[in-house]
């Protein structure tokens, strides 16, 4: 049962730590707006558009 | 589409030498910019454009087409968007961010990720348009720009793309505000799942059957994580609870709060004396799902056209106000107009302020007042209101009413008093939890004073386990997530519901008024059909070529709307422009003119109030005189949406009947009402928007769906409203749900939603109201121990909430039925 004494405190800064994660995610607005980053994931030249030609 | 334009790799070697080295010179699509491998996929079309692929080449024709050409030329906005950079209107609506101007739009009509795509090319297009940020669960649009630009450009161009742009006021203390919260309430949520997870799995030894110095320790555990769900993720329901004992009507979170204070203190003293009886895990989970739901609900209802962004854009509209001590026209806000300024209105633009017409004619729209849905001819002298449309030559008006002051202003106002008056309901499920909780702590009150004499230790177990078993969070907590379930299922398919509460309004509407103009037709003036002049004569009749040619030749030089109409329907029929003499206009009906020898005469005519053929609306009948004699006549006018006829029928099939308000004419409402099989004395003509208001408030549970700004009163009114797409904004602000889709069909699925979403309600209430007196009883009695109380109170917020998953199978169905009835 000894081995409580370590797998306890591993769970408990594992939880902290995620609960940090996701603070900090809420804080950086990423739950603001959930439904165009999954649109924008489809268009493929997101960030490596190639030059932009004017219509 | 035009394949002589466009030259494959493979014709181009024959036709043309010189488009060979087109492939050298382009390696990239000119539509989108990939480099061009496989040359035989190629197409080159003939004014040097590479293309990598056939729907490339195709794409950028389309978008070449028409409107996109506006694009093209940076200075071109339309004249209808300048308010939008007056200096008035930025204070309001700009957000200043790192020193440059942003604007927020609510954008009607995006749809999927390529809406998102175009949206995103808009900084390619525009120069001036620094970034164009789409929001696609608020459907905003955040646009910044770089110094110097305007937004009225960047208005222009969506509205080009087919978007409809209304401008949303900047973050405003109120909004700020919600956003915060909104955070605040996910951090909660976020901390009490994890910490509720955890509590699970501590638990999960003692009820395996740990116990001794142990089962301490993993109580200590428990209480440690549940202390931050005690003191913050909690806190919500203290502060609504003492919000709520202040107005003194105790709320949901009584019975809540209880329960957790009370279990909370029994546990803490039982893990004190050693004793294995906590309650952390069931508070922790009671809180968390409560949070959740809590927080579900408030997302879904946020939308961002709400109450505060009322903005009459007549107010704000640019106008030419005549400046007697520079003899020019000077562009000023319309808001600051005053009485006796002379203004210039051109073609296109809305009048900004009640006054009277100095220039000979105009013909104005004036459907915004009325929802006529001919144009009027107005003659010097004549008054013009406020928000109506000049749709033929130009006018020169002397203001009589300042804009605020004008019809249209007045009924705006009263539309914003009555929003801020309308009082919320307070939902069914709100007042049975309420009641059943206050119920619950004088039986467990009661209980507890009888029994303390008995037996002190049971007394308190027992009146423990009443508490936590008969906390009507079930029953608070499946209503908001069934309705949000409805809410986010309708805004998917493009139905944005305001709140709940007219959710729940639609189950119990019996009467449905509808507006013709622009809800139950088109709203757009055109040809439907040619008529014979012999009645006998059976239908798809045509006059000869020669008529045609002479209707054309003469109606081109008319102005009217109708002769426009005429004009461009035979403009696509191969007609030849003849020599037209003596041309005359008949004023106020027609136009005459001789063609060789032959005297033609182009009049408007009433039409026949008994037409019998049942597919369009016929609001003006066009005859045609040759030497005096009635050689045809053509029948144009508004045509009812495609789905219109089922709809009403469908509605009266499930015991709602539909009603016609209207502020055109008596015949086409009637023909239309005819058309509609709308019973006689269920339609009105001839209305004015304060006359629509009255009828409506005369009906109880009753619907009113419109489009226009004389629409608006009526809808800010107690009853249920819906706006069609395409409303103006008045309307968009007014009403309860707006509908971003065409036709009328949507108020049959909304009422459909309304309905079932209630079924389920229903039955949940019925199951949890069961569940808490069965359970409450036996608690009592002693056949259930706080700890059972404990596990079983969690397992009928469950049940609960599966009932609701469910019934979220009826919204597969709805759109089922929404198949079928499409098809």
């Amino acid at each position: 049962m000894t081995i409580l004494y370590i797998i306890i405190p591993i769970a408990i800064i594992l939880a902290s730590s995620f609960v940090i994660f996701f603070l900090w995610a809420v804080k950086e607005e990423q739950f603001d707006d959930l439904e165009t980053p999954a649109h924008k994931m489809l268009i493929d030249d997101w960030n490596d558009k190639p030059e932009k030609v004017k219509i | 589409m035009d394949n002589s334009a466009v030259i494959t790799k493979a014709e181009n070697k024959q036709v043309d030498d010189s488009a060979v080295d087109l492939k050298d010179t382009h390696s990239n699509c000119t539509h989108c910019g990939t480099a061009i491998t496989d040359g035989d996929k190629a197409v080159f079309s003939s004014n040097g454009d590479t293309f990598c692929c056939w729907g490339c080449e195709t794409v950028f024709k389309i978008l070449k087409k028409g409107n996109f050409s506006l694009i093209n030329r940076p200075s071109a906005s339309l004249p209808e968007y300048d308010f939008l950079d007056t200096d008035s209107f930025l204070q309001d609506y700009s957000v200043g961010v790192d020193n440059k101007k942003s604007m927020r739009f609510f954008i009607e009509g995006i749809q999927c990720t390529t809406c998102l795509w175009i949206i995103d090319q808009i900084p390619d297009w525009i120069p001036q348009v620094e970034n164009a940020n789409l929001n696609m669960s608020q459907n905003t649009l955040l646009v910044t720009l770089k110094e110097p630009g305007y937004f009225g450009k960047a208005a222009s161009v969506l509205s080009a793309l087919g978007y409809k742009a209304y401008p949303v006021k900047s973050l405003d203390e109120a909004k700020h505000f919600q956003k915060k919260e909104n955070h605040q309430q996910l951090k909660r949520l976020g901390v009490a799942a994890a910490c509720s997870g955890n509590i699970m799995l501590f638990s999960f030894s003692i009820y395996s059957g740990l116990k001794g110095q142990m089962a301490g320790m993993f109580g200590y555990l428990n209480l440690a994580f549940f202390l931050p769900i005690l003191f913050y993720c909690a806190q919500p329901f203290y502060t609504n609870l003492w919000r709520s004992l202040r107005a003194g009507r105790p709320s949901i979170d009584l019975p809540i709060v209880a329960a957790v204070i009370i279990g909370f203190v029994l546990s803490l003293l039982n893990l004190i004396r050693g004793n294995e009886d906590f309650y952390f895990d069931s508070l922790s989970i009671l809180i968390l799902l409560l949070l959740a739901s809590r927080y579900f609900l408030s997302r879904t209802q946020q939308t961002f056209i709400n109450s505060s962004y009322m903005q009459t854009f007549i107010e704000s509209q640019v106008c030419q106000r005549w400046n007697s001590e520079s003899n020019e026209y000077d562009k000023i806000p319309a808001r600051h107009l005053n009485v006796d300024d002379k203004v210039l209105i051109k073609e296109g633009e809305r009048v900004p302020a009640d006054g009277t017409v100095l220039n000979e004619w105009v013909n104005i729209n004036p459907s915004i007042l009325t929802g006529e849905s001919l144009p009027q001819k107005l003659f010097k002298g004549s008054a013009v209101y406020a928000g109506t449309q000049v749709v033929a030559g130009y006018a020169e008006i002397l203001v009589k009413q300042t804009t605020g002051n004008s019809r249209i202003g007045q009924i705006l106002k009263k539309v914003e008093e009555q929003i801020y008056n309308k009082t919320p309901l307070i939902s069914l499920t709100d007042k049975a939890a309420q009641y059943f909780s206050i119920f619950i702590l004088v039986a467990g009150a009661l209980f507890f004073s009888f029994y303390i004499n008995v037996d002190p230790i049971e007394a308190v177990k027992r009146t423990l386990a009443l508490i936590i078993l008969a906390c009507p969070c079930a029953l608070a907590f499946a209503t908001p997530l069934t309705q949000s379930l409805s809410l986010r299922k309708a805004a998917k398919k493009g139905y944005l519901i305001k709140n709940a509460e007219s959710l729940e309004k639609l189950n119990y509407v019996k009467n449905i008024f509808f507006d013709k103009t622009g809800t139950l037709t088109q709203g757009q003036f055109e040809f439907l059909t040619w008529k014979s002049p012999h009645v006998e004569e059976p239908g798809n009749f045509s006059p000869d070529q020669e008529t045609l040619d002479a209707i054309y030749s003469i109606e081109v030089y008319s102005q009217h709307p109708i002769a426009r109409t005429l004009v461009k329907y035979l403009e696509g029929r191969g007609v030849k422009k003849l020599a037209v003499h003596s041309l005359t206009e008949i004023p106020g009906s027609g136009i005459s003119g001789a063609i060789d020898n032959d005297n033609y005469k182009i009049v408007s005519e009433l039409p026949d109030e008994n037409i019998s053929d049942d597919s369009d609306i016929i609001s003006s009948l066009i005859s045609i005189y040759k030497n005096e004699k009635l050689i045809a006549s053509a029948c144009l006018g508004d045509r009812l949406h495609s789905d219109a006829k089922q709809t009403i029928a469908q509605l009266d099939s499930i015991g709602i009947k539909a009603h016609i308000l209207s502020g055109d004419k008596s015949v086409p409402v009637s023909s239309a009402a005819k058309k509609l099989r709308i019973a006689d004395g269920q339609f009105s003509s001839n209305l004015m928007p304060e006359k629509k208001s009255e009828i409506i408030n005369n009906f109880p549970d009753s619907l009113m769906v419109g489009d226009g700004a004389n629409d608006s009163l009526a809808m800010s009114s107690d009853n249920v409203s819906i706006a069609v797409q395409g409303s103006v904004e008045s309307c968009l602000v007014a009403a309860d749900i707006y509908v971003t889709r065409e036709g009328v069909s949507p108020v049959r699925d909304l009422i459909l939603l309304s309905q079932n979403t209630f079924g389920v309600i229903k039955r949940n209430l019925v199951f949890s109201f069961v569940y808490n007196f069965a359970g409450g009883l036996a608690a009592l009695l002693g056949y259930i121990s706080p700890l059972t109380a404990a596990i079983l109170m969690p397992v009928s917020s469950l049940v609960v909430l599966s009932s609701s998953a469910m019934g979220t199978k009826f919204l597969r169905r709805f759109n089922k039925i929404n198949f079928s009835f499409n098809n």
